[in-house]
């Protein structure tokens, strides 16, 4: 794929503002845009998600003084466009790759370090479920600790008793499994500096 | 924030990739800009990896996770984020708490004993955690694929799924079961072994895990995944000796599972795959058990058992004691006593006989007689065996015996008259039983001179059996034996072909074939169709070759004849793979190798078929399994010092060394071929042999770069071809040495070598005769043209000569259709068009002549290394040469038709570039010569067969080329010219009558996949409307039988139907039609319009044919003849012009565009293109977006000649 250039400041300006007259709300639309290109990147099945959804964003910017006098439409369906696009040149690249040349993977850790790394993991899962307060961490464990036909009555019955509606109990359980997610996301980052830091 | 449920079951789809594509993209945009749906996909995410961790995925969702969702490090990162809480609920619930550990233990100890002092307790606590790890990495660790491969074998330790070895596993019997019992088997061990080993090879993809994995899928039998799991590990590491046997074990027992059904050879491609692995893992590592047991049990299932034995033996060599020992010990015995079976059988097959017809067992009698009827081998047919002891009984005076065996001998002629039908045996024992004693005795010098013939012609000496035959002949004609002369005369026919002098072979057969049909001679029919057949192919008559050789399959199956019916499978796989045809090669081996084992034939007939079967996986790149073949058929014809067969199994064997890239051992072999021809007393087979090795060696020389001496073997090969009047032999040689000169660069000779190899090219289309043999080998041989078109213009500098060459490769067969020279003939129930006289195409200054003025030609020709286009108008020849690649333009295209042929890049700005590179490379450079008032008729080449070029946009104007230009398509300039005459023909009538079919009710039974197409029925009803005649079916109505009547008396046809293509026979593919109600068998009412019945068709009054279906014009392409679809049958059936479609279209988009083409044509009175041009710019103008993507405006085209109606 023929990476584009990095749009000029006056290119990304012209891009914000054609999302938004409010910069900040331009800026929230660039984000949100970039991040769910993301998720339809990885959705099909491509490693490099995120840069993929930044070669989408700087295209599209790099384009701007073309498109905004004849684009119409909703702005959204434009990168989408584009999307498709780098998406065929993705697959494309990913066909010509010669065998030998297969893109870099992550070495696999050795053992001790596998082992070490699930340790941090359960650490700092344990630290964050004790940062929810008493009542978010007792949903939390109730909702997420059983299996198949157990955990579809223990959800319904959870449910029942905070009386919400079972989609109201989910996207609750999921909004702390983020929350969760994010605590762990630097507690680990946490390790890792110290490691680097020793290393 | 109530979220519907269809969403959520949208989110699942889309996360698992079960949308399809135009479902796929709308949900995408609604995701960028709905803030909930983007949430719930992430709820929807976190759910799907609980679902997996906690095995509630099915099946396919299971697949799809591990295949797609899975591929993203994101999404491996949140699935071992679930783990990680799956660990910590298991963890903190009390009941499942491990027991303490040996560490826990110590370090309770330590703690007690050494509290008072911190130092001694750190360094207590080093010494301890250190002398545990080591302990603990020395003896107790096990990788997670050490886990799940210990689980593997507990799960199959009272018996193993596979007969096959996988490396590694322990030792448990194998036992065949019938049904679909799975044996004992321990399933807790084993769906623990299948998580440990996913695990391994989400958390650490590599060669272990994948080989891992790779293990348990075929322990489970599900030999894609398994195939698929090793390949990901030699992707990794290609020299891993374990995982090539593994695939090997895999592939084979993929073979074995598949053989027996319908797999048309596929089975034996993949045992052929598996025997490459074994041997590249053996070649790695020799000491390797398990693939050297795999590659015994491939030998035996390929039809090996000499190779097969030599592999168990070597086992047995290198493993003394273990278990697998008493099955390698089983198979070799097996083997063995087959061997000797084979052998006794083959002794007592006359003695036998007599024992059944003494006890009258006719079952047994037949099964003898339909066995051994060995045509070629000297004394093995039962029937001359009982001539011969009756012949000495009688001149012994032995009555007693001359009575018996003539007894028998009236026994097989019943027994033959009965079964089959065939009165040859029971006439000439009537013959012998009215012969006086002076008769019989010259009847007895007569057939030992025919048993002479046969020594003669199996010592290879064909010119002595010639002679010996040929006294035969007169003395049995002088007695009036009218059967024995005849079959004399089969013989000398033969010998003929063995000579050489295969002209005259053919004329001795030719005659034979129709008097033994004529006398119900069947057995003698058939083998006389069978030679027949080879003198055929040797004169290069491909096609009269492989209908007779299926001819006499057909009688020899129908008589229960084994050797006939090897012989015909036997010399097809040849034929079929001489013209690219391997799957029908490969097929007719599927059908073979079983006679192969059955003791009916001798090793000259094995020792040939072996080299037949190499030669094919040779021409199919499976070059370790071909040596294996052809040394094995080296060893059988050395038993049996045919000189001929090891000569050619010699220069075989070299060919393929040579293409595994060891020249050393392939010139070797080579010059063995030529010495060993160069022995044979034969003149004419010498030379045959020696042309052969000669063009090997010539072969060989020119891979290994020695470039003067590969044109030496060349110029000696065609000298001797010449001589043989061998024409593929010729060409062949011609065709490398050409590729030599042109590295040499000597123009001059390259011209006339061009020259010649053109020529003999020509000569050869002339020789093949059905349609899809020749679309295979032209398919392969384009880049003979090719080079030619490339040569002439750059070289030569002659574009007019390169522009004839361009116009020579392309739709010939079209030509030959339009011109009437061929018909559809049914082959073994298979459709195929039989051409007759060659139609040649027409040169540069009868173009020029022909052409209607109001007409421009822009045709292309894209090369290697660039790309010409030419320009052509009635006074005027132009060339432009671009130096684009032809891989680049197959990417441009490529990427250009996924972003256009769907609505969802529509909106990319990008693919208006991608629309105007194009127009830059394929329009700009012709432009300055392009008249905006004349209709383009574009001829394209390769990949621009699928390119809408209207949706091209011009940089200058920012205009697509449909809004400046009107272009049609055209298959080749000669045809265009073809199709204008024709429309010229069929204009001046003014009222024209419609035929408009639209959403036939077909049988949803036979298609179940195909949904109604109301729209199609109002695009019937509604273009009707503009004509002033019409005939409109829909529904129950538009049924086959109507719709061929009235396509016959209609001008316009307009089918707004589906379409359903068949990939392996082109004819078969089809417009679906109303099935009609009857009950009837007949095949007219099946509901379906195959093209093979257009193709029988005559339109005489049809002037334009609208297929408004899916990819009408677009099915596959062929190089050399271009694009096969199904309006193609339509250009042949002489309607001038067609409108077809690129992709599979919208069907509401459509009924737009077809109303509006209607409309402008009748209305308007526009002529057919024009019109289509108009109502795609309607679409255009459209204020409904959607319309105006080329998705649907630009999805059909017009294709043939100048109209102007």
């Amino acid at each position: 794929m023929k990476r584009e250039r990095d749009p000029t400041p006056q290119e990304f300006d012209k891009l914000l503002a054609w999302l938004s007259p409010d910069r900040d709300e331009a800026g929230r639309k660039y984000e949100t845009i970039r991040y769910r290109l993301i998720r339809i990147f990885v959705t099909r099945g491509c490693v490099e998600a995120e840069r993929l959804a930044d070669e989408v964003m700087n295209r599209v910017a790099v384009r701007i003084d073309k498109l905004v006098p004849t684009y119409e439409g909703d702005p959204t369906k434009c990168f989408h466009g584009f999307a498709g696009k780098v998406h065929l040149e993705y697959l494309r690249d990913q066909r010509e790759l010669p065998l030998n040349e297969s893109p870099p993977q992550p070495s696999p850790p050795d053992d001790e370090r596998e082992r070490e790394e699930l340790e941090q993991e359960d650490e700092c899962l344990t630290q964050c479920i004790g940062e929810l307060s008493a009542s978010e961490s007792k949903l939390f464990r109730r909702y997420f600790q059983d299996e198949k036909r157990a955990k579809i009555n223990a959800r319904k019955s959870l449910a029942a008793e905070l009386r919400l509606t079972a989609n109201a109990l989910r996207i609750k359980a999921f909004r702390l499994r983020r929350q969760l997610r994010r605590c762990m996301e630097v507690c680990l980052d946490g390790f890792l500096s110290d490691e680097t830091i020793r290393g | 924030m109530a979220r519907k449920h269809n969403d959520q079951e949208a989110v699942r789809r889309y996360l698992l990739r079960q949308l399809s594509d135009a479902e796929q993209q709308a949900f995408e945009l609604r995701l960028l800009n709905d803030d909930e749906l983007s949430e719930e996909l992430e709820i929807v995410e976190d759910e799907l990896i609980d679902e997996y961790l906690t095995e509630e995925l099915s099946q396919t969702e299971r697949a799809n996770f591990e295949k797609d969702f899975l591929a993203s490090p994101e999404r491996k990162r949140k699935l071992a984020s679930g783990q990680a809480l799956r660990r910590y609920f298991f963890k903190s619930t009390p009941e499942r708490l491990p027991k303490p550990g040996i560490f826990d233990r110590l370090l309770k100890w330590t703690r007690q004993s050494f509290l008072s002092s911190p130092i001694a307790v750190a360094v207590a606590l080093l010494i301890v955690a250190g002398l545990g790890f080591a302990v603990w990495r020395g003896v107790f660790y096990q990788s997670d694929v050490d886990k799940g491969l210990i689980a593997l074998n507990q799960a199959y330790s009272q018996e193993r799924p596979i007969e096959a070895r996988i490396s590694n596993l322990d030792y448990a019997p194998f036992v065949t079961r019938r049904g679909g019992d799975p044996g004992a088997v321990n399933t807790l061990e084993r769906d623990r072994a299948e998580r440990i080993l996913l695990d391994a090879v989400r958390d650490r993809p590599g060669v272990a895990s994948y080989h891992a994995l790779g293990k348990f899928y075929l322990t489970k039998k599900d030999f894609d995944k398994a195939i698929s799991q090793f390949e990901e590990a030699l992707k990794e590491n290609r020299s891993n000796a374990q995982v090539h046997s593994d695939l090997g074990a895999a592939l084979l027992e993929k073979a074995r599972t598949e053989r027996g059904s319908n797999d048309s050879g596929e089975s034996f491609k993949e045992l052929a795959k598996s025997l490459e692995h074994l041997n590249k893992a053996l070649e790695l590592d020799s000491s390797l058990l398990e693939a050297l047991f795999d590659r015994a049990l491939v030998h035996e299932q390929m039809a090996l058992p000499e190779q097969a034995e030599e592999d168990w033996k070597k086992y047995l060599e290198r493993d003394f004691n273990s278990q697998w020992t008493n099955e390698a010990r089983r198979h070799l015995t097996t083997l063995q006593e087959n061997d000797h079976k084979i052998t006794q059988d083959k002794k007592d097959n006359f003695q036998n006989f007599l024992k059944s017809y003494r006890a009258n067992d006719q079952e047994a009698a037949w099964e003898i007689l339909r066995r051994t009827r060995d045509g070629s081998a000297v004394g093995t047919l039962i029937r001359d065996q009982l001539l011969d002891a009756y012949l000495e009984g009688a001149s012994a005076g032995d009555t007693r015996q001359a009575e018996d065996k003539f007894d028998a001998l009236m026994f097989v002629g019943k027994l033959e008259l009965e079964r089959t039908g065939d009165v040859y045996t029971s006439k000439l024992a009537r013959f012998y039983s009215l012969a006086s004693p002076g008769q019989r005795e010259i009847l007895t010098k007569a057939r030992e001179l025919m048993k002479e013939g046969r020594r003669c012609y199996a010592g290879a000496r064909p010119l002595d059996a010639i002679v010996a035959f040929d006294k035969a002949k007169g003395m049995f004609a002088g007695l009036d034996n009218h059967w024995e002369t005849q079959y004399a005369d089969l013989w000398l026919g033969y010998c003929y072909m063995n000579a050489s002098d295969t002209e005259r072979g053919l004329k001795i057969l030719e005659p034979l074939v129709s008097s033994f049909q004529q006398q119900n001679f069947k057995w003698l029919f058939m083998r006389a169709l069978y030679l027949l057949s080879g003198a055929e192919y040797d004169l290069s008559l491909y096609s009269k070759a492989i209908g007779h050789n299926h001819r006499a399959l057909a009688l020899a199956e129908e008589m229960g004849d084994a050797i006939g019916i090897f012989n015909a499978l036997h010399v097809l796989v040849e034929q079929y793979r001489y013209i690219g045809n391997f799957e029908q090669s490969l097929d007719c081996i599927r059908r073979s190798l079983p006679l192969i084992e059955s003791g009916v034939l001798n090793q000259d007939q094995i020792a040939q078929y072996y080299g037949t079967v190499a030669a094919l996986l040779d021409s199919s790149g499976l070059y370790s399994a071909a040596a294996d073949y052809q040394k094995e058929s080296i060893k059988r014809a050395l038993t049996t010092g045919q000189v001929q067969t090891i000569s050619r199994a010699y220069a075989n064997l070299g060919s393929i060394y040579g293409k595994m890239g060891d020249y050393n051992r392939a010139l070797e072999s080579a010059r063995i071929a030529y010495d060993t021809a160069r022995s044979h007393s034969d003149e004419s087979i010498k030379k045959t042999m020696m042309a052969y090795s000669s063009r090997q060696i010539g072969d060989l020389y020119r891979q290994s770069g020695d470039i003067n001496q590969a044109i030496k073997s060349y110029d000696e090969c065609i000298e001797l071809n010449k001589s043989l009047d061998n024409y593929y032999g010729l060409y062949e040689a011609h065709k490398n040495r050409l590729s030599c000169y042109k590295v040499l660069g000597n123009d001059s000779v390259v011209k006339e070598e061009l020259e010649t190899t053109l020529a003999l090219v020509e000569k050869y289309r002339t020789r093949i005769l059905e349609e899809d043999n020749r679309r295979h080998f032209f398919d392969t041989e384009q880049s003979v043209y090719d080079l030619a078109i490339d040569f002439a213009y750059s070289r030569m500098k002659s574009a007019e000569k390169a522009f004839d060459y361009a116009e020579a490769s392309r739709s010939r067969s079209l030509l030959d259709l339009m011109n009437s020279n061929a018909h559809v003939a049914n082959y073994e129930s298979r459709p195929d068009i039989v051409f007759g006289p060659l139609s040649h195409p027409l040169k540069l200054s009868d173009i020029q002549k022909r052409m209607p003025a109001q007409a421009q030609i822009v045709q292309y020709s894209v090369l290697d290394e660039k790309l010409l286009i030419w320009f052509i108008t009635k006074t005027g020849f132009s060339t432009v040469e671009s130096d684009v690649r032809q891989e680049e333009l197959n990417h441009r295209v490529h990427d250009y038709l996924q972003s256009i042929s769907s609505t969802a890049n529509a909106s990319n700005p990008e693919v208006n570039d991608d629309a105007k590179r194009l127009f830059e490379i394929l329009i700009k450079p012709i432009e300055p010569f392009l008249d905006h008032a004349k209709p383009v008729y574009v001829i394209p080449d390769k990949i621009l067969n699928y390119l809408p070029f209207g949706t091209l946009i011009s940089p200058d104007s920012n205009k697509f080329l449909v809004q400046e230009y009107l272009t049609v398509v055209s298959p080749s300039s000669s045809l265009f010219i073809i199709s204008s005459e024709l429309a010229r023909k069929k204009e001046g009538k003014k009222f024209e009558r419609l035929l408009s079919v639209g959403n036939p009710n077909f049988d949803r039974s036979e298609f179940p996949a195909l949904a109604q197409l109301p729209s199609a029925a109002s695009e019937a009803e509604g273009v009707a409307g503009y004509y002033e005649s019409k005939c409109v079916l829909t529904g129950d109505v538009a049924t086959k039988p109507r719709v061929e009547k009235e396509m016959q008396r209609s001008d316009v046809i307009h089918l707004a139907v589906h379409t359903v293509f068949d990939q392996r026979t082109p004819l078969r593919s089809k417009l679906v039609l109303a099935k009609a109600a009857t009950t009837s068998s007949d095949e007219r009412s099946n509901g379906v319009l195959e093209a093979s019945e257009v193709y029988k068709m005559k339109l005489p009054t049809t002037k334009v044919v609208v297929l408004s279906a899916c990819q009408s014009g677009i099915e596959q392409y062929y190089g050399g003849e271009g694009m096969i679809s199904l309006g193609r049958p339509f250009l042949a059936a002489g309607v001038p012009l067609i409108v077809v479609s690129f992709w599979p279209v919208d069907s509401d988009s459509t009924v737009a565009l077809m109303r509006s083409f209607h409309q402008h044509r009748k209305r308007d009175n526009l002529p057919t293109a024009e019109a289509l041009r108009r109502a795609q710019l309607d679409m255009l103008s459209s204020s409904d977006e959607r319309l105006r993507q080329p998705y649907c405006w630009a999805a059909f085209t017009a294709v043939g000649g100048w109209t102007s109606f």
